[in-house]
């Protein structure tokens, strides 16, 4: 459709200016605040302009932690380090045990098949804080708090993940399979030479959400982690806004928020031309 | 290289049988065609004998080897499917070099054997593309290359050329025959496409609602059909049916003309049949030697022929008459037609099986 109204055209430009900044204008604020010093921040009017302590900000965020008055976190390096392998951990993980478990499911005839299927399916209905309490009874009990098993395990189970596998391979042609039954594949060897191949869209648009999803996780790492060396990045951010007698210094918090932000975003980033694939069509 | 043996094979759906018992003895070489309308089990049949079907009751052996329980691999087949089933991700000739690979052959052999296979199907240049860079035609050789690659004892293709468009279709069909002519692998082709199955059969296997009807070389199937359906599966148009009786003189009487019969029929006259007329056997006859007249309805004018439809001797009998493209008529006239009597076929009325 070829349109020449410079009305519209000036309109839904503005429109989309104004959505950049309003989404934008927050991160800003967050850059400006990292590069000023505790007190210029807690004065009015804040400042709009990036300041001159960005450098020592960051140092002191990365390798000393927010200091003292911050509820002891340890540095921030760290906790983007453990953040990091959760996030890492719970993609990989659930993209392997979901693609193992759908594959079953399409694949395999045994009995109860479809119970199985449905007791999975049924469990996308219960997010993670309706059973946290039961979970977190089942990881203490097994020792696992303060670990990076306890960290992960109990996410990685998802069904979300385990529907979009078993309808990708659905889509699957059966001439497909029947064709590598006679060239002679086995199950392990159609699924690792074929099927898998064939995911790599979708294992990749998963790999990107479940990322972030394991980078996100606020409840669960505040719950099991008592031993700061197993702070995650989400949740220190906000320990360390409650300081108690002491003004929380808003320039380290800031800085460590915009160091959260960056891995998201560099996955994002490498991943998107996959991720939109993954999302959009099916290589066939 | 080997000949597969079909004996009394059935195959069943939970209760419902779609199979009913089918033998055939195909020998080494052999190009059979399976035809029949869609539904009517020969994929079901083709698939049993790949082995991507379990067989309900009856024994499938390939060079003599009873292969019931073998899996496909094992059964030294190789099928072309009716979309190819070529696997998106890998080049052309990883495609034809899989099945290889998993044999654990040796990498100078595959690369002979698939150089090789490019050559016959005219694939070299392709070697390195994906199948989605590829035209129908050209997947659908690198299917046939796929299978050609292993060198196995039969050959089992499933409606391969459905896909293709008309001119392209013709054109692999010959190029098919000349494979087989220069292979002579055993070969079982599934289609729905009588020219097809004429063209490439040495014998074809008709089937219907899950029986064979006939089994035979394409001029018998044509010049002998042994049940209605297959008379009227086979040819195009379609053979002309008409109710009829039997006479007491070695004549049958349909729609109110009596015709004389080449080989008299068993049976008391009176008898009802059924009685097949090919359009193309009935001819334009003289006053003196005609035998009925054609009340003319409908004509269609191809350019070679000129395809008549009418009705004899009151309406319900319709019928179709190929004549020459020279033949000019129009709706309303009356033709004077002829037939001879060794091209009229009589099948019983009720069961439909040649008399």
């Amino acid at each position: 459709m070829i349109e020449n109204r410079p009305w519209l055209t000036f309109l839904s430009h503005a429109i989309v200016l104004l959505g950049i900044v309003v989404v934008a204008f927050p991160v800003y604020i967050t850059f400006v605040a990292s590069t000023h010093d505790q007190v210029t921040l807690l004065q009015a009017p804040i400042p709009m302009l990036p300041g001159d302590h960005m450098v020592e900000n960051y140092r002191q965020v990365l390798f000393e932690g927010v200091g003292a008055a911050s509820a002891g976190a340890p540095p921030v390096l760290l906790m983007m380090f453990n953040s990091l392998i959760m996030a890492v951990v719970i993609a990989v993980g659930k993209i392997a045990i979901s693609i193992i478990a759908a594959y079953a499911i399409v694949y395999f005839r045994f009995p109860l098949r479809m119970t199985f299927f449905w007791m999975i399916f049924i469990t996308l209905m219960l997010p993670v804080e309706v059973r946290i309490l039961p979970t977190y009874e089942v990881v203490a009990n097994l020792g696992m708090l303060n670990s990076y098993a306890g960290l992960t395990i109990p996410l990685i189970a998802s069904a979300t993940a385990t529907f979009l596998f078993r309808q990708f391979f659905l889509t699957v042609p059966d001439e497909l399979t029947e064709a590598a039954r006679i060239d002679g594949a086995g199950p392990l060897r159609f699924f690792w030479d074929v099927l898998l191949p064939l995911s790599r869209t979708s294992i990749a648009a998963l790999f990107v959400i479940q990322f972030i999803y394991g980078w996100n996780q606020y409840l669960w790492p505040l719950l099991i982690t008592t031993d700061e060396s197993y702070y995650t990045v989400v949740m220190a951010i906000s320990r360390m806004m409650n300081v108690v007698d002491a003004a929380a210094s808003w320039n380290l918090v800031m800085t460590c928020t915009l160091l959260a932000m960056i891995p998201p975003v560099i996955v994002v980033v490498l991943m998107q031309h996959w991720f939109v694939k993954g999302l959009v069509e099916t290589e066939k | 290289m080997a000949g597969v043996s079909i004996r009394s094979v059935k195959k069943s759906y939970g209760e419902i049988e779609v199979i009913h018992g089918i033998d055939c003895e195909i020998a080494d070489g052999e190009f059979i065609v399976i035809l029949g309308p869609s539904g009517c089990g020969k994929s079901t049949l083709l698939r049993m004998i790949a082995g991507l079907e379990e067989i309900t009751a009856g024994e499938i052996a390939i060079d003599g080897r009873v292969v019931n329980d073998l899996e496909p691999k094992d059964r030294d087949i190789a099928m072309v499917f009716q979309n190819y089933a070529l696997y998106p991700h890998m080049t052309v000739y990883d495609n034809m070099a899989y099945g290889l690979r998993i044999r654990g052959m040796s990498k100078a052999e595959i690369d002979m054997r698939v150089k090789k296979a490019a050559a016959i199907l005219e694939l070299d240049g392709l070697l390195a593309r994906k199948p989605r860079q590829l035209s129908g035609g050209q997947r659908q050789r690198v299917a046939m290359g796929r299978a050609l690659v292993r060198e196995p004892s039969v050959f089992l293709f499933d409606e391969p050329l459905s896909n293709l468009d008309a001119k392209l279709r013709v054109q692999m069909r010959i190029e098919i025959r000349r494979l087989h002519q220069t292979l002579k692998t055993t070969s079982i082709y599934v289609t729905h496409d009588q020219v097809e199955a004429m063209t490439l059969a040495d014998r074809l296997i008709v089937m219907n609602a899950g029986r064979a009807e006939q089994i035979g070389s394409p001029m018998e199937v044509y010049a002998r059909p042994a049940t209605t359906f297959v008379a009227g599966f086979i040819g195009s148009p379609a053979m002309n049916m008409l109710p009829g009786r039997l006479g007491d003189d070695g004549t049958v009487e349909v729609a109110g003309v009596r015709l004389p019969v080449a080989a008299p029929v068993a049976g008391t006259a009176g008898r009802p049949v059924t009685v097949g007329m090919r359009p193309e056997h009935i001819a334009r006859a003289d006053q003196g030697t005609r035998t009925f007249d054609l009340h003319v309805d409908v004509v269609e004018t191809l350019g070679a022929d000129t395809l008549v439809h009418g009705r004899i001797g009151g309406a319900g009998n319709e019928l179709i008459v190929r004549l020459p493209g020279s033949v000019t008529t129009g709706p309303g006239d009356v033709v004077p037609l002829a037939v001879a009597p060794q091209n009229l076929h009589l099948f019983d009325a009720e069961t439909g099986a040649r008399l």
